[in-house]
């Protein structure tokens, strides 16, 4: 039940309805900026002969959740990965760890908060789509489960070959994300990362983090070992010392 | 037991399927070597625009008509860009308060383009049916309007005869409308849209008016003496 959206880029003219009605749905202030800002969620940026769209890809095992030391950022069982930003204490953390360089914070407040497409999850909660995708005026962002929107990307490379390049961007990238795109021109050509491993991020952390437990209590057995023998050698020199009277040097030397 | 999950699938497989994603992005691999480039196609593949419906707001007292908004004729003259209107002066999601002419010719909502230098001004009263023109009671008879896509043009505008002229000129918006792909053909260059921008008389020969397509190729010669008439009622030549 996980909804998501699918991005055409050979489908999108560049008018930029998906960033206006952004605007209005999150009452983000204007201008549309040129690039994503925290005040600008989505832009519609033209590199290579074609429009591709920029938004969060809302991924299934985000990082930004996975490094939230506060919990601020939630990924909902409906597909958006939301943002509360009454958690956050504001350490940018999720600013670093993103691989796609989504969330962006409010430089110019005195008391700032990150900001980030957070899918309309208040719309889908009201069982509406995006606003993006409910504006547009040829279909390029569409909004729907992600299981069908994944059947509809594969349907369309497969009805026209020549028109697409042979890759659902998002089905693995980064263990998958709830937004998908297809384009017909490589997608690093369009600046997506194509270097991104198809593991879900969080596990780099994870496989450190779980290997702890075991290293702590390895490290904790031969501590304890170590002291038991320096504190068993300690008590049986001072044993064999009382046998044979003062140890040499020792404070029972009586001095000449 | 998850680790030994996420090992066995874990980095050797990962860098062998983005070592491979690379390369067939970077390459095009060679059976898209052989089709049409993408980009070839992109230009072919016509991109259908579904714009939201007229929007209808009646006749109010005083006016000389309903007002049918088409997203269709704006958008173009926008460059097929939405951000112009959206989501300030008008939002998008839902629809905003009725447009009071008071905030228009104050410079806000539809005054915000149509302000005499973008697009014909609010105030302009050569120009009032270009939008209250009323709205056809014949359902059937505007929706055949509404499906043909061909926008509502001014009226058409009567210039006086000039000092050495042969006769009054009619221009009519609707006949020109036929030969050209849309309004941005003739505005704002040679002419402005304002409708009372004033013509300058005389001179209207050259390429900086009517000359710029009466030049003999996209249209008859304006210098032409045998078609003299065909502009200038009264005069000699083809009518």
């Amino acid at each position: 039940m996980s909804h998501g959206l699918l991005f055409d880029s050979t489908r999108c003219i560049g008018c930029g309805a998906c960033s206006a009605a952004c605007k209005e749905q999150n009452g983000l202030p204007l201008p549309i900026e040129k690039e994503t800002t925290a005040y600008t969620w989505t832009v519609v940026e033209s590199r290579a002969g074609a429009n591709v769209r920029r938004l969060c890809m809302h991924c299934l095992s985000p990082t930004c959740v996975s490094v939230c030391p506060v919990g601020a950022m939630r990924k909902t069982a409906a597909g958006p990965v939301v943002y509360d930003s009454k958690l956050c204490i504001g350490c940018r953390y999720c600013i670093m760890a993103c691989p796609f360089g989504v969330p962006k914070y409010q430089w110019d407040r005195a008391v700032p908060v990150v900001g980030k497409c957070v899918l309309c999850a208040p719309r889908l909660a009201a069982g509406q789509p995006t606003a993006c995708a409910a504006v547009c005026p040829t279909g390029a962002t569409a909004f729907g489960e992600r299981e069908a929107l994944v059947r509809e990307a594969r349907a369309r490379i497969a009805s026209e070959p020549g028109r697409y390049v042979d890759h659902v961007y998002g089905l693995e990238e980064a263990g998958g994300t709830s937004v998908l795109l297809l384009a017909g021109v490589p997608f690093a050509r369009l600046g997506l990362r194509t270097d991104l491993p198809n593991e879900p991020m969080p596990m780099l952390t994870w496989r450190v983090l779980a290997g702890l437990p075991d290293g702590i209590a390895v490290g904790a057995v031969l501590l304890l070992g170590v002291h038991w023998i320096t504190k068993r050698r300690a008590e049986v020199r001072r044993a064999e010392g009382g046998a044979d009277g003062a140890p040499p040097g020792g404070p029972g030397e009586p001095r000449p | 037991m998850r680790r030994v999950g996420w090992h066995r699938a874990g980095p050797a497989r990962a860098l062998w399927l983005g070592a491979l994603l690379i390369a067939v992005t970077a390459l095009g691999g060679p059976p898209a070597a052989a089709a049409p480039t993408s980009r070839d196609t992109l230009r072919r593949a016509p991109i259908e625009l579904r714009l939201p419906a007229d929007i209808v707001y009646a006749r109010a007292p005083g006016d000389t008509g309903a007002v049918v908004f088409r997203h269709g004729t704006h958008v173009a003259l926008e460059g097929d860009r939405c951000t112009g209107c959206h989501p300030r002066p008008f939002t998008m999601l839902r629809r905003g308060p009725v447009p009071r002419h008071a905030a228009m010719d104050a410079g806000g909502s539809c005054g915000s383009c149509h302000d005499g230098r973008r697009a014909f001004g609010v105030r302009d009263s050569v120009a009032c049916r270009t939008c209250h023109a009323g709205v056809a009671r014949d359902a059937a008879a505007s929706g055949a309007r509404a499906a043909s896509g061909a926008p509502r043009v001014p009226a058409p505008h009567v210039f006086p005869r000039g000092g050495d002229s042969p006769g009054p000129v009619t221009f009519r918006h609707d006949r020109h409308l036929r030969g050209a792909k849309g309004c941005a053909d003739c505005h704002p260059k040679p002419f402005r849209m304002a409708a009372a921008a004033p013509l300058r008389a005389g001179g209207m020969h050259e390429a900086a008016g009517c000359g710029a397509c009466h030049d003999g190729r996209r249209a008859f010669d304006a210098a032409d003496p045998e078609a003299c008439g065909r502009c200038h009622a009264g005069a000699g030549g083809t009518p």
